[in-house]
């Protein structure tokens, strides 16, 4: 079994002053290499909190995250930042891209942070917006492409440093339903073509198929 | 440094170019404001040691008004007649020259112009001057007295009467003089834009009677020149005492040494104020600049999550705002380095036809420019600091959820 994250009798608590927040309650469960995973539950079921541990953008308030066997539960914010830009790519409901840099810029920027040279960042940019079918397109900003385009463009910016695990928070909730399976279909391909552990939340029960895992969340706990 | 982290500053600069256009407005009033200024003053301040230098060791300068103040200088204040008796009294004296300066219309050929005239008395006056100060012609002759000739300065021919040459006519107060030479360079400026003549024929045209801003004093070999200059202000002060009831007239007795010790005295108080002023202007600029950026940081929160969650460090994150608030000081840096040198030229200008007798030139020195680009891009950065950290420091969860 190649293990990829594992979480163990995790919680994420929030301390409001007098009410202590338990928004993930003692959550455990194994992600493999290679998985396209669906976290399903409805709004504040805690499932975006869950992406975030997942991703390294938080730390647990108890309990262990390990990625590739390395507890990640305890590492600085520069730390996780390092392991961020190198093993996880983002997709975001709401795209995410800077409105002032065009689509060929946005897909740059994380390769900024990791001192990739300059002619292979543009290269391997342009490389991966043709991937997606936005060659034409590269030189536009994000107000004039159409919200599948920058959805694209976005997951275009979330391959740029070739990561082995792609996240997508609600990657459809902004686009109709036909793009939204389009997009669906683009993280598949990843998934099957290119070997990449895919991780969606969605509240979407729709999407259910696509996954090869399913874990439902509500109230902040696995409801099997 | 990355490329792309000053493209990025750039667009997101423009992306709100209002307020950074006001913030660099903040600064540009600040530099501006520095480098007129200092230029302007360091260029007074160098007109006043270029006259001091021209003093020898062995003379003593007498002029009223305490403390070498420039207000006496541009100002009416003179001695009299009393006055320079006095000074011929004390001991160790042995020539006292009047040294008065005016401006008169002055005409060659077709053409007249204000100028600056200097009346010295011919007999007694140049032979202390050839020695003491190096007075000497470049061209022609030093005058001779009851000749009704006169001297210029070297810059005369370039800068007021062009082609003024050797044996020409000028006409001061309908009387005619010939110029008998051309002065080698005194080594300032205003001395070298001024038209030397006798003290007589500098009554005459001028109409004064009496009164000069300036006596020179040479003193007697063997006599101690602080010594002398102490004898001379015995002297002076009794002649102020005798004059009860009157306005207490005071008096500068200035050595050689003392001279430059004045002067460098004014140059640093001048310098000191003008900076002091101009830094509260950048100062308030770099107020500007931190509102601005700290707005920024509020705004771009989500952005800053974004980035954050895409593998942006800490460092990432205030590398890019520092960029964009030092590229702020340093636009706002060169546009007013340029309109405070424009202006500084400008100053120049006026304050020439002001008053001829204080020649400004303003002083634009390369190490002015370097220093003051360096500090507005330093301010700039400094302003951006703490709004740089305070955009680092954000989780990055809570800004992204950030809406």
């Amino acid at each position: 079994m190649n293990s990829l994250i594992k979480l163990e009798k995790v919680w994420k608590i929030y301390d409001l002053g007098k009410i202590k927040l338990e928004v993930i309650k003692n959550v455990s469960f194994e992600i493999l290499k290679g998985d396209f995973v669906i976290i399903l539950g409805p709004s504040g079921s805690g499932k975006s909190t869950l992406l975030h541990l997942l991703s390294c953008l938080d730390t647990p308030t108890k309990g262990k995250i390990f990625l590739e066997k390395n507890d990640v539960s305890t590492l600085s914010e520069n730390e996780l930042a390092e392991i961020r830009g190198k093993k996880i790519g983002f997709v975001f409901q709401q795209f995410n891209l800077l409105g002032h840099l065009t689509a060929l810029e946005n897909v740059i920027i994380p390769t900024l942070f990791q001192g990739t040279p300059q002619e292979k960042r543009e290269r391997r940019a342009k490389e991966i917006l043709a991937s997606v079918g936005l060659e034409e397109r590269m030189n536009h900003k994000p107000s004039e492409l159409s919200g599948g385009e920058k959805q694209r463009v976005a997951i275009a910016r979330a391959l740029i440093n070739d990561p082995e695990i792609i996240v997508a928070d609600e990657p459809t909730g902004n686009v109709g339903s036909k793009t939204g399976n389009h997009i669906m279909e683009t993280l598949k391909e990843l998934n099957e073509k290119e070997g990449r552990t895919i991780i969606v939340v969605t509240h979407d029960r729709e999407l259910q198929h696509f996954g090869k895992k399913i874990i439902k969340i509500k109230d902040g706990e696995i409801d099997e | 440094m990355n490329r792309e982290y000053i493209k990025i500053a750039i667009r997101n600069l423009k992306n709100r170019s209002l307020r950074s256009s006001l913030s660099i407005l903040g600064i540009i009033i600040g530099v501006f404001l520095v480098v007129s200024l200092v230029s302007l003053a360091q260029g007074i301040t160098e007109g006043i040691q270029q006259q001091l230098d021209m003093i020898g060791g062995d003379l003593i300068m007498v002029m009223p008004g305490e403390g070498f103040d420039i207000t006496s200088i541009i100002g009416g204040a003179q001695l009299k007649d009393r006055e320079i008796e006095a000074i011929a009294r004390a001991r160790g004296v042995r020539t006292v020259l009047e040294s008065p300066w005016g401006v008169e219309s002055v005409r060659s050929e077709d053409q007249s112009k204000n100028t600056l005239l200097w009346g010295i008395d011919y007999g007694e006056g140049i032979p202390v001057l050839e020695s003491l100060m190096g007075l000497e012609a470049e061209k022609g002759s030093l005058p001779r007295p009851g000749r009704r000739e006169v001297v210029v300065g070297n810059l005369i021919p370039q800068d007021i009467f062009s082609d003024l040459r050797v044996g020409d006519q000028l006409t001061i107060s309908g009387r005619r003089f010939t110029v008998s030479g051309i002065l080698r360079s005194l080594g300032s400026r205003q001395d070298d834009l001024s038209i030397m003549m006798d003290l007589s024929d500098y009554r005459e045209v001028t109409g004064s009677r009496e009164g000069t801003q300036a006596a020179i004093v040479q003193i007697e070999s063997g006599f101690n020149v602080d010594s002398v200059a102490e004898n001379i202000r015995m002297e002076l002060e009794e002649v102020g005492r005798r004059r009860r009831g009157e306005e207490e007239a005071s008096y500068s007795v200035i050595t050689a040494d003392a001279a430059v010790d004045i002067a460098n005295n004014i140059m640093n108080i001048l310098q000191l104020a003008v900076l002091a002023f101009a830094s509260i202007a950048v100062f308030v600029g770099a107020i500007g600049i931190m509102n601005s950026m700290y707005t920024a940081v509020r705004e771009r929160t989500k952005e800053i999550g974004v980035l954050k969650a895409i593998g942006a460090k800490r460092k990432d994150i205030s590398t890019i705002f520092l960029i964009e608030s030092g590229i702020i000081g340093l636009i706002g840096g060169i546009i007013g380095i340029i309109l405070g040198i424009a202006a500084a030229k400008i100053g120049e200008y006026f304050l020439i036809d002001a008053h001829p007798l204080v020649y400004i030139q303003a002083h634009i020195s390369f190490s002015l420019i370097f220093f003051t680009l360096l500090f507005s891009f330093l301010i700039g950065c400094l302003a951006g600091f703490f709004p740089a950290r305070q955009a680092a420091k954000k989780d990055p969860v809570e800004a992204l959820m950030y809406e």
